[in-house]
């Protein structure tokens, strides 16, 4: 209402939700030995900055594994197949890249 | 999935990334690099990648934090229902300063105005519609009339408005709008609604002029802002923007088509009223390339230019000087490149008018249009391009 020229203005935001909070998994002590899954989304560039991500991951933790897995389906579309692969034989994942 | 991650990606998107975990309830560790990885050279990226390396590591190994092992729940702040008491000026400045318009004056949704707007609904207002994307708020009805009031609109407008928010909520998955690409909702609207409530089906129907079709477009892009939290820079990056994000919604002239409407098209009945929203964007990729392949035939379908407004990021500019093209050797080069054949630019039935009315005579066309080693029967599009580049010299 307005009142001598005094407007109340009424919240035009949208209502949050309360958001259920996932804890983070453990990490590992130290990569040795371990298979890590480098998951490309697929964006434009992503090719070569995974070319470089796994070199010199490759160099800094060379006693890790390193397996490249490139989405099949678009960025935005999920991928059941893969995550269940990623779960199944993974002991960490890198994934990207997001722009 | 039970096991340590790291995301990727790059620093313009960390605020977006930010909002991200907080609203899906995961601190998940994220590295990112200052450039664009799309058009930037294979070292530029290398020496990115073998910078942000030791970074992948660490979030992999290092411990996680007690807030990174949280669990429960994040009660949202209560919210006011009156936000801001003040004058005009004062409630202008208070939602322009945070985040809350599109960048033009409001009007201030004061409890009355907002009273009105919702008599144009039967709908209660606090019939909950849905969550928005990109940030999954509740929607009521009261909602979007506040906005509706702020976009200037009339309480008979409501229900287009209430009808292209149920479709951003139904089809959350095709609203492209926080996209990296500047794109935008175009908003269709069809049946007897269009004349009842006063749109300009005609003449200039999307430019200015027309309280309904320009209020209601605006509407639209405010219940984005405030009831699906998008915003510049923050979730939304479309390097450029676009003016048609201010306001685009348009009714079909379905009186002077002589086709059959598109709502009817789509299975509706001729009397239903329908609102129908297109999300499409424009532009060229971000790689030298790219701008190769597309600029010259943008250039081509701007009604026979001869002179062109050409908008590049600066991100892009960079890209395209490191490949040798000065801002003067770029328009040479697109002088050079931007052609067809003169029998295809002849039937343009818009140049006929404007023109030497000997064009069209045998192999007659004036030397700017030919230079070089073109085929005979090809041109260059542009003719004061030449003389352009000559005064720039």
């Amino acid at each position: 209402m307005t009142i001598n020229g005094v407007y109340d203005a009424l919240n035009p935001k949208g209502i949050k939700l309360p958001v259920r909070l996932f804890p983070l998994s453990p990490r590992l002590a130290d990569l040795d030995h371990k298979t890590i899954y480098m998951v490309d989304l697929g964006k434009p560039g992503s090719d070569t900055a995974f070319d470089a991500l796994e070199k010199y991951c490759s160099e800094l933790m060379p006693e890790a594994k390193f397996v490249r897995k490139k989405k099949k389906l678009t960025y935005f579309a999920d991928e059941p197949d893969l995550w269940a692969e990623v779960k199944e034989k993974a002991d960490a994942f890198i994934f990207g890249v997001y722009d | 999935m039970g096991i340590p991650s790291v995301g990727v990606g790059v620093q313009a998107f960390d605020e977006s990334a930010k909002d991200a975990k907080m609203k899906e309830g995961v601190q998940a560790r994220t590295v990112s690099v200052p450039y664009n990885y799309f058009g930037e050279t294979k070292d530029r990226i290398f020496a990115e990648m073998r910078e942000a390396v030791p970074g992948i590591k660490m979030a992999l190994t290092i411990p996680l934090t007690e807030e990174e092992m949280k669990t429960g729940e994040i009660q949202p702040p209560d919210e006011p229902e009156i936000l801001v008491g003040g004058t005009l000026e004062e409630v202008q400045e208070y939602f322009h300063h945070f985040r809350m318009t599109d960048g033009l004056p409001i009007i201030p949704p004061t409890r009355d105005r907002v009273s009105e707007m919702l008599k144009g609904t039967s709908h209660a207002p606090d019939e909950i519609l849905g969550l928005i994307r990109p940030e999954f708020l509740q929607v009521s009805v009261e909602k979007v009339a506040i906005n509706a009031v702020m976009a200037g609109c009339n309480p008979e407008y409501l229900p287009v408005i209430l009808a292209i928010v149920e479709g951003y909520i139904e089809h959350d998955a095709e609203m492209w709008i926080v996209s990296a690409t500047s794109m935008v909702n175009f908003h269709l609207v069809n049946g007897p609604i269009r004349n009842a409530i006063g749109m300009n089906r005609g003449v200039g129907a999307q430019g200015p002029g027309n309280q309904a079709n320009a209020t209601m477009g605006r509407a639209a892009t405010l219940c984005n802002i405030n009831l699906g939290g998008w915003w510049p820079g923050k979730n939304c990056l479309g390097t450029q923007g676009h003016p048609a994000q201010y306001t685009f919604c348009v009714p079909e002239n379905e009186e002077l088509s002589a086709w059959e409407p598109f709502h009817v098209e789509r299975g509706y009945k001729s009397d239903e009223n329908v609102v129908s929203t297109f999300t499409e964007f424009g532009g060229f990729y971000g790689s030298c390339e790219g701008m190769r392949q597309a600029m010259p035939k943008s250039l081509l379908s701007v009604q026979r230019c001869n002179q062109a407004a050409i908008l590049i990021d600066p991100s892009l500019s960079e890209i395209i000087l490191r490949e040798g093209y000065t801002k003067r050797k770029l328009k040479e080069w697109l002088w050079e490149n931007t052609t067809e054949t003169f029998e295809s630019w002849w039937q343009d039935p818009f140049l006929p008018n404007f023109l030497d009315k000997r064009f069209g005579e045998p192999g007659y066309w004036p030397k700017t249009y030919q230079r070089g080693n073109l085929p005979p029967d090809t041109i260059r599009v542009g003719t004061l391009v030449p003389k352009q580049l000559a005064k720039e010299a």
